[in-house]
């Protein structure tokens, strides 16, 4: 970043990973920062997550700024995005180590269980295409959710609002659906079983 | 590639409930597929608001341009020193813009400045009170050491992050001085050192203004058939009240906001709290609003003297306070003028 805090525009166009290379070539500190600064918000948030105190997720950022300057000469991630959020997610769970236990209930929201039941690109295009037909097979509570989330493209908020469910209650219907829907596919498919 | 400034401009919108369903939903989508999104959504959403997290966003912005080393105390005291700048600067300007008659010995302009940055001080940070003249004797006393001062005065680098949040704060303090300053266009040019340590003490020591303030309290409810109707039991009973205690500030528990009440004694109270509390373009707004229900009162003229002298616009007040000078009221009024500078 240049003093007036904006990307500098000799380094905006390039990717991640080649902005990665010119600072393992140059170790040039301005590089790194640029590199970085492009997710800070995304690095406070995660910070902010699992760490409660505002001031000390503020901390983690910095340290995990710092960390970065020596890290990234040493080890080369092939996609930098998702090593950026390990790296982070790990530096959070280790300092909360250090302080209390971790918050279980951070790591079993419906959130991370859905990461579980990722599609692959294929699979999801394949259930968009028969989900109008899929989804009359789900029980209520599920096919509604999942109708309203993917065919009418409604937001969590808006379909409380039409249902009464929580949005916990949203969440985990689509969630349960998905997973519905995905096993009745596999089924008509053969049994290509995935676990 | 969408840029951090993107990002989280989009992802506080979401948050504030403020994107529409189906941007909401592509957004939600997205989500799901991107775990760091939405750990990183989850964490904004801890935050105390949408605002709050983009205070803190901020913070870590400009700890990260200054090379990760400093903590959180430096933006707050660049902050500052930054606010006392404008404020002092500011009351610079104003100063020169007045005269004043002699009274006492010329005293070196430079000097009577770290008195009132010192009242200033205090009252910065919180940015809540109007321009200068609503500064109390009572905040000399807690003044900033002196060091301190000197060092927020003169700041060695000042790099000032993009959007600092103090900036924001700081534009109704220099809101305020623009439109002090412009109200006093058209006063005499230069000011000698005497009259800025007379203007002084009209601002440091709002007597004049107080003592207008309790002469609006004492003058009665003019005896019109509008204000009549107007009374309700309410105010009734407080006109009594209002009577033994010259002075309103010890407002009664149950009213805690500035709203105007219907009924004359308290609207006379809620515009002198207003006064007292620096809210002055409020205090002129209620006042206008009076003067329909009871115009040509004398109490109306008081009040505009009180604010305007509150605010160290001796010029206008003289003028309201000649508005008396046809009534039974014309001797006091003739007292308050010649205390004016």
């Amino acid at each position: 970043m240049n003093f007036l805090g904006k990307p500098d525009s000799r380094w905006q166009h390039l990717s991640d990973e080649a902005l990665l290379e010119q600072y393992r070539t140059t170790r040039d500190t301005h590089i790194h920062a640029e590199l970085f600064c492009r997710y800070t918000t995304l690095v406070y948030g995660v910070c902010r997550k699992y760490i409660e105190d505002p001031e000390d997720a503020k901390d983690a950022v910095l340290q995990i700024f710092e960390k970065l300057l020596q890290t990234l000469l040493t080890e080369k991630p092939e996609k930098f995005r998702p090593w950026l959020y390990t790296v982070t997610k790990n530096h959070c769970l280790m300092a909360l180590r250090k302080t209390k236990t971790i918050p279980l209930d951070k790591l079993t929201e419906p959130g991370f269980m859905e990461n579980e039941d990722k599609l692959n690109p294929e699979e999801t295009e394949h259930l968009m295409n028969r989900l109008q037909q899929a989804q009359l097979q789900l029980p209520p509570g599920q096919q509604e959710c999942i109708r309203m989330f993917y065919l009418e493209e409604k937001s969590y908020k808006e379909i409380t609002e039409l249902t009464g469910y929580t949005l916990n209650e949203v969440k985990s219907h689509i969630q349960n659906g998905k997973r519905k829907l995905k096993l009745m596919l596999e089924k008509e498919k053969g049994g290509d079983y995935e676990y | 590639m969408n840029t951090d400034q993107e990002q989280r401009t989009r992802i506080l919108q979401y948050l504030r409930g403020e994107m529409p369903s189906r941007e909401a939903n592509a957004f939600e989508r997205e989500m799901m597929e991107d775990p760091f999104l939405a750990d990183a959504v989850e964490g904004l959403q801890q935050e105390e608001s949408a605002f709050q997290a983009s205070l803190n966003l901020q913070s870590v912005d400009s700890q990260l341009k200054s090379g990760g080393g400093k903590r959180t105390l430096f933006p707050y005291f660049r902050a500052a020193a930054l606010v006392v700048l404008l404020v002092g600067s500011g009351l610079v300007l104003w100063l020169r813009t007045q005269s004043r008659e002699e009274k006492t010995a010329a005293v070196a302009q430079t000097e009577s400045l770290p008195e009132s940055t010192e009242t200033l001080a205090e009252p910065a940070p919180a940015l809540e009170s109007g321009p200068i003249a609503s500064a109390d004797p009572g905040s000399v006393k807690t003044v900033t050491p002196q060091s301190e001062i000197a060092e927020k005065s003169a700041p060695p680098e000042m790099d000032y992050p993009a959007e600092s949040p103090a900036l924001i704060q700081a534009d109704p303090v220099t809101s305020n001085d623009a439109g002090a300053s412009e109200s006093f266009a058209g006063a005499a040019p230069s000011v000698s050192p005497a009259k800025t340590e007379a203007m002084e003490d009209l601002i440091s020591s709002p007597d004049v203004g107080e003592q207008l303030l309790v002469w609006a309290g004492e003058i009665p409810e003019p005896a019109q058939a509008e204000s009549l109707q107007l009374m309700d039991a309410n105010s009734r009973e407080k006109k009594s009240q209002s009577q033994s205690k010259s002075e309103g500030s010890a407002a009664p528990a149950a009213r805690a906001t500035t709203e105007i009440q219907p009924g004359y004694t308290a609207t006379v109270r809620d515009i002198s709290r207003l006064i007292r509390a620096g809210k002055h373009s409020e205090a002129r707004l209620a006042i206008q609003r009076l003067e329909k229900t009871h115009p040509g009162a004398a109490v109306i003229s008081v009040l505009y003297a009180a604010t305007e002298v509150k605010q160290g616009n001796a010029a206008a007040a003289k003028k309201s306070l000649r508005t008396l000078d046809k009534t039974p009221y014309a001797p006091r009024a003739a007292e308050f003028r010649n205390k004016l500078p």
